[in-house]
C-alpha cells in the first residue's frame, strides 16, 4: 500500500460494515434454525487433492463399461437409459441454456429437460427463486447474492459428496472461484460455476510506445494508473477513457477508482438495517478532484454516445469501434469480462452472412492486473458469478441434476457457444487459443484471487453505481467541468446514496432477508 | 430395454472391427474411437458441421481430434464435384459429409468404399434400417452402397380438420395420388371464412402455376425435360394432359393463380419475410390442404395428416421422401473404420433418441417409428421412396449456375403460358406448345452458355 492510499484508507470514518464476523453469526444462526446437518469432514475435504481418475471430460462417474452394443463409444452406459423423467431448470441466461440442454440429451436422452424462468430482461428476485425450490425444481441457477441466501438456508445440496463420489478433478478450475463459492456457500461448496467476470484495465501497447510512457506494471494501483493516465496530457491520446459514455455520470468512475482503492459507499449493514452513506472525507474528496482534473485537462475523456440515428439497433462491431479504447484513442481503459468479449468478438474471423462479410478489425490491446482493495472494494469488480448451478435439497432427481450441473460447468472448458458468453471460462485452459497477455489480467493473483468475505456482494445491492449513476447526471457534469466543487458533488451523490440504502433495506425486509436487529 | 436385446449378438464383432489394428492405440476398456486419433472430415461449413455432426462425435468419442474440411465455409461459392475429387485426392479425407449429386459423381469416378462389408463386420443389417434411405443411395451410387444418410425427410400432407368439417368435405386419405389431392382440393371451390376465399390447397410461397404444374409432375415421378438435361418434353401427351388438367383445376376454382413474390437479390432468387408470410395461407386458416415435412409446427387450429401423395401407377412408392446429408468413406481414407464408427454412431438408436428430444428430422433406422412412439412414423417408415431412373447423375452442364437464370426465366416462362390458358386467351395445349416452343430455346442459350 502506498502513501495515497494509506491516506485515503485513514481518513476513513468507519470499517467496512459487513465484517466476516458480523455475516458469520446471522449464517451460523440461520443454519442452526434450519437444522441443518453438516458432516465435519465435508468441510475439510481438500478439494485439490481429491484423486484424479479423469477418463474423458464427459465420462464422470459410472466406472461400469457395459458391452458396445451399437457402437456409440463413451455414450454407451447411460445411468438414466431405462428410466424417463423430466429435469426441471430455473433461472439462468436463455443463451446457453439450449447448448446445456443440447449437451445433456445426447448423453441422456430418455431423460426430458424442462428450462423455465430464464433471463428475459427483468431479474429474479429472491422469492422467485424460492418458489422455484418449493416446486421441486431440480436445477437452479443462480446469481452470487440468491446463492449466498440459498445456501444459508439450507435449501440446496452440498456438492462435494458428489465430487468425491465422481473422482472429480476440479485442481484446474480458476481457484479463487471455488474459493469464494465455498466462502459464500459458507464454507461449504454448495454451487458451482462455469464462468467468473471480473475486471482489468486495458491498454494499448502502441499509444503508450509512440508516446514515450511506460506500461503500467502489474497489480498497478489506481494512483499509478491515474498518474501514468495524466502523462497523455496533450498528446492527443486520452490517458483513461471512461465505461460510461458521454451522456453517462462522470462521477461514476470517480466512485469506481474510489472503491477500488479502498474508500468505501457506504458503513453498516443494510441486512442488520444499520446501513448509512460513507461518502464523505478527505479520502473521497482528494480523489474527486483529481478524476475532475483529469476531465477538464482531458487525460479522463468519455466516449461519445453512440448515434442510433433512427436505427432500432447498433452492430457490436461498430459499438467497439466508437469506443475510444476500442476505437484505438485512448491508451487505457477499465473494463470486464465483458468489455474483453465485446474486443475479442469483433476481431474474430466470421462466416459471411448471404455473401455480406464483415472484416475483422485487427487491435493492439492487451490486459494488466490492476490492485483492487479487498477491504471495501465493490466487490463484482473483484470477482462475480452470474450463473451458479445449485441443486434442490428437495429434488427426487439428484445424481441426474448433478450430471446438468457438470455438464454446464464442463462445457465452459470447450469453445462450444463462446459467442454466447460475456465472461471468462473457469478452466484456463478453454482460453489457450487467445492470445495470453489479453485475458491473463483476469485471471491474475493481483485481481480475482484475494477475494475474501467481506467484499461479497449483497443482495441486490452490489448495483449501488448503476443507481447512483442514473441520478444528478447534469450537476456531475458542471462538477467534471470545475462548475461545482468535489464536496458539493458528493454531497449531493451522498443524499442519493442515503435515500437507496434505506429502499434497499426496506426491500431486503421486504424479502424476508434482512434478519432483524437482536 | 427389449428392444436392445438383439444387439447384444453382435458387440464382439463390432469390437473386433473398431479394434483392429487399423485403429493402433485403441484401449480394450473403450471400444470405440482411440481417443488420441484424430480424424479429417470433409463438411460444407464449420457452422453446419457444429449443427448436424460435432456434439454426437465428441460426446461418443471425447478427446478424438477433428480436423474438418470446409467446402464452403460462408456459402458464397459455387461448389463443384471436381472441388470435391480435389480434395479427395490432395487431402485425403477419412469422412465426406456431401449431397446427393456429388455422392453420385465421386461414386461414378470409383473415389467411394462400398459400405456393404462394413455393415456386414458392424452388425448393422439393412432391416435395421428404413430400407428406403439404402436403396435411394444404392441407386445413386450406380447400384453400391456408397454412403449412408444420418437422416430422411418425408412430406405429409396436412389437412385443417375444421374447414373440412365445414365443407361437408370427407377428410384426405392416406396414399392419395397427386390427382386425387388436387381433385379433393376442387371440393373447396367457392368457399369463404370471415369473407376471404379458402382454396383447397396451398403450398406457401410455391403456389405459382408452374410450381403446382411441377409438383404434380414430381410427384408422378414424371419430368419436362430429358434425362440427358438437351430437350423439353412438352410435346409428350401425358404432359399435356397434366397441363390441361392443372388449367381446369384453376378454372374451376381449386387453385388461385398466384405470383412469384420471390425477389432477387445480388443475383440470387430469395423469399423474404413478407413473401413467405404472404404465402401462410394455410397457417392463416385459408387454405383446407398443404404438404409440409413430417413433424411441423402446431397450428391455431385443429389439424391432421395423412402420408403425402404416391404415384398412381406404383402406390407403394412416392417422391415425397429425402435423403440428407450423405456420409461417404473415400477409398484413400487412411482410417476407415474411424470414419464407419461416425456413421455408425449416426444411425444408432442412442442418437436417434436425442434427436427426438432435440426435434430433428427421423433418423432412418427400423427402430424410429417406435422410439417416437407416432403410428403416423410407421406409415412413412412403410412408404418406399420413388427411385428416378436418372438419378445416377445430373446431365451435363447442369451443375453450372448459368443454368439459374434458365431456370427462373423457364418459370416465369410457365407461370405467363398457364395464366393465359386459365384466363382463356389460349387454350392448355396452346400453352403447352407455347412453352415448348420458347422454353427449348431458353435452354438451349443456356446450355450454349454452359459450353462456352
Amino acid at each position: 500500500m502506498n502513501d495515497w492510499e494509506k491516506r485515503l484508507s485513514g481518513s476513513l470514518p468507519v470499517a467496512n460494515g459487513f465484517t466476516s464476523e458480523l455475516e458469520r453469526k446471522v449464517r451460523e444462526r440461520v443454519a442452526m434454525e434450519k437444522k441443518k446437518s453438516r458432516k465435519v469432514w465435508l468441510r475439510v475435504l481438500p478439494l485439490a487433492a481429491a484423486a484424479v481418475l479423469m477418463v474423458g471430460l464427459w465420462r464422470f462417474g459410472e466406472s461400469r463399461q457395459p458391452l458396445q452394443a451399437e457402437g456409440i463409444g463413451a455414450l454407451s452406459g447411460d445411468a438414466f437409459g431405462d428410466k424417463e423423467f423430466t429435469l426441471k431448470v430455473f433461472g439462468g441466461g436463455s443463451m446457453n441454456s439450449e447448448t446445456l440442454k443440447r449437451q445433456f440429451i445426447i448423453r441422456h436422452p430418455s431423460v426430458d429437460i424442462s428450462m423455465s424462468g430464464q433471463w428475459d430482461g427483468k431479474g429474479r428476485s429472491l422469492a422467485d427463486y424460492r418458489n422455484a425450490l418449493d416446486r421441486g425444481e431440480d436445477v437452479l441457477v443462480v446469481p452470487t447474492a440468491i446463492y449466498r441466501e440459498l445456501a444459508a438456508e439450507g435449501r440446496v445440496v452440498p456438492l462435494e459428496p458428489y465430487i468425491l463420489k465422481d473422482k472429480l478433478d476440479l485442481s484446474d478450475m480458476h481457484a479463487p472461484v471455488l474459493d469464494a463459492l465455498k466462502a459464500i456457500g459458507g464454507g461449504e461448496l454448495q454451487g458451482l460455476a462455469g464462468e467468473f467476470s471480473s475486471s482489468a484495465l486495458f491498454v494499448n501497447p502502441e499509444l503508450f510506445a509512440k508516446n514515450g510512457v511506460e506500461l503500467p506494471r502489474e497489480g498497478a494501483t489506481v494512483q499509478e494508473i491515474l498518474d501514468i493516465a495524466k502523462r497523455f496530457e496533450g498528446t492527443g491520446t486520452t490517458g483513461l477513457v471512461t465505461e460510461s459514455r458521454d451522456s453517462g455520470n462522470p462521477a461514476e468512475t470517480a466512485l469506481r477508482l474510489g472503491q477500488a482503492s479502498g474508500l468505501q459507499l457506504y458503513g453498516g449493514d443494510p441486512m442488520l438495517q444499520t446501513s448509512y452513506s460513507a461518502l464523505s472525507g478527505k479520502g473521497w474528496i482528494t480523489l474527486f478532484d483529481q478524476v475532475a482534473e483529469g476531465f477538464r485537462e482531458g487525460w479522463i475523456a468519455p466516449s461519445p454516445d453512440l448515434d442510433f440515428s433512427g436505427r432500432k439497433g447498433i452492430p457490436m462491431s461498430e459499438v467497439v469501434q466508437n469506443d475510444l479504447f476500442g476505437g484505438g484513442k485512448a491508451a487505457m481503459r477499465f473494463g470486464d469480462t465483458s468489455f474483453y468479449r465485446e474486443l475479442a468478438s469483433t476481431e474474430a474471423e466470421r462466416p459471411a452472412v448471404a455473401g455480406n462479410k464483415s472484416e475483422p478489425v485487427k487491435r493492439n490491446w492487451k490486459t494488466v492486473s490492476y490492485e483492487l482493495h479487498i477491504n471495501a472494494v465493490n466487490a463484482s469488480d473483484l470477482l462475480d458469478m452470474s450463473q451458479i448451478y445449485v441443486i434442490n435439497a428437495k429434488s427426487v432427481n439428484k445424481d441426474a441434476a448433478w450430471e446438468l450441473v457438470k455438464a454446464a460447468v464442463f462445457l465452459s472448458k470447450t469453445d462450444k457457444d463462446a459467442d454466447n458468453r460475456m465472461d471468462l471460462p473457469v478452466f484456463e485452459e478453454a482460453m489457450k487459443t487467445q492470445p495470453e497477455e489479453r485475458w491473463r489480467a483476469f485471471y491474475m493473483e493481483s485481481g480475482s484471487k484475494k477475494l475474501n468475505e467481506n467484499s461479497l456482494p449483497i443482495y441486490e445491492g452490489a448495483d449501488y453505481l448503476g443507481i447512483l449513476s442514473t441520478e444528478d447526471g447534469q450537476q456531475m457534469k458542471r462538477w467534471a467541468k470545475g462548475e461545482l466543487s468535489s464536496e458539493d458533488a458528493l454531497g449531493l451523490i451522498d443524499n442519493v446514496l442515503a435515500r437507496n440504502l434505506l429502499a434497499l433495506e426496506k426491500n431486503l425486509f421486504r424479502e424476508g432477508i434482512a434478519r432483524g436487529k437482536d | 430395454m427389449a428392444r436392445t436385446k438383439r444387439f447384444l449378438a453382435v458387440p464382439s464383432l463390432i469390437a473386433g472391427l473398431i479394434g483392429s489394428s487399423v485403429i493402433a492405440g485403441c484401449s480394450s476398456s473403450t471400444a470405440g474411437l482411440s481417443t488420441s486419433r484424430s480424424i479429417k472430415i470433409v463438411a460444407d461449413s464449420k457452422s453446419q458441421f457444429d449443427t448436424m455432426y460435432r456434439d454426437y462425435i465428441e460426446a461418443a468419442y471425447p478427446g478424438l481430434s477433428i480436423e474438418l474440411v470446409e467446402m464452403n465455409p460462408d456459402y458464397t461459392r459455387s461448389v463443384t464435384p471436381e472441388m470435391y475429387e480435389q480434395v479427395v485426392k490432395e487431402q485425403k479425407p477419412d469422412l465426406l459429409l456431401i449431397w446427393d449429386h456429388f455422392y453420385s459423381q465421386l461414386g461414378d469416378k470409383q473415389l467411394l468404399e462400398d459400405l456393404a462389408p462394413y455393415m456386414k463386420a458392424s452388425g448393422l443389417r439393412k432391416e435395421d434400417l428404413y430400407d428406403g434411405m439404402p436403396e435411394m443411395l444404392s441407386a445413386k451410387g450406380g447400384g453400391k452402397l456408397l454412403g449412408l444418410s444420418p437422416d430422411v425427410t418425408f412430406s405429409v400432407l396436412r389437412y385443417n380438420k375444421e374447414l373440412f368439417a365445414k365443407a361437408g368435405v370427407e377428410s384426405p386419405r392416406d396414399g392419395m395420388s397427386i390427382e386425387e389431392v388436387y381433385e379433393l382440393a376442387g371440393r373447396f371451390n367457392g368457399m369463404k371464412s370471415g369473407g376471404k376465399t379458402v382454396s383447397g390447397l396451398h403450398m406457401g410461397i410455391f403456389n405459382t402455376p408452374s410450381s403446382l404444374v411441377g409438383s404434380y409432375l414430381q410427384s408422378e415421378g414424371m419430368s419436362d425435360i430429358s434425362a440427358d438435361g438437351t430437350r423439353l418434353l412438352w410435346n409428350a401427351p401425358e404432359l399435356a394432359l397434366v397441363l390441361d388438367k392443372i388449367v381446369q383445376l384453376y378454372r374451376s376454382g381449386s387453385f388461385a393463380l398466384e405470383e412469384d413474390r420471390s425477389k432477387v437479390v445480388n443475383g440470387v432468387k430469395v423469399y423474404d419475410k413478407e413473401a413467405v408470410e404472404a404465402g401462410e395461407h394455410f397457417a392463416k386458416g385459408l387454405a383446407a390442404m398443404t404438404f409440409e415435412n413430417y413433424g411441423g409446427q402446431k397450428y391455431g387450429f385443429e389439424t391432421g395428416e395423412v402420408t403425402p401423395p404416391v404415384l398412381s401407377r406404383d402406390r407403394s412408392r412416392s417422391t415425397f421422401i429425402s435423403t440428407g446429408q450423405i456420409m461417404s468413406i473415400p477409398r484413400t481414407s487412411d482410417h476407415k473404420k474411424a470414419a464407419w464408427a461416425i456413421i455408425r454412431l449416426m444411425l444408432s438408436k442412442h442418437i436417434a433418441k436425442a434427436k427426438i428430444k432435440l426435434g430433428y428430422p427421423p433418423v432412418p433406422i427400423s427402430s424410429y417409428p417406435g422410439l417416437k412412439g407416432d403410428s403416423m412414423l410407421d406409415k412413412l417408415f412403410e412408404l418406399k421412396p420413388y427411385i428416378y431412373p436418372q438419378a445416377a447423375s445430373l446431365p451435363k452442364g447442369w451443375d453450372s449456375t448459368s443454368m439459374l437464370d434458365f431456370d427462373d426465366a423457364y418459370a416465369e416462362l410457365k407461370n405467363k403460358e398457364i395464366t393465359a390458358a386459365v384466363q382463356g386467351s389460349q387454350t392448355a395445349s396452346q400453352a403447352a406448345a407455347n412453352i415448348q416452343k420458347r422454353g427449348q430455346e431458353l435452354l438451349d442459350n443456356a446450355l450454349a452458355k454452359v459450353e462456352n
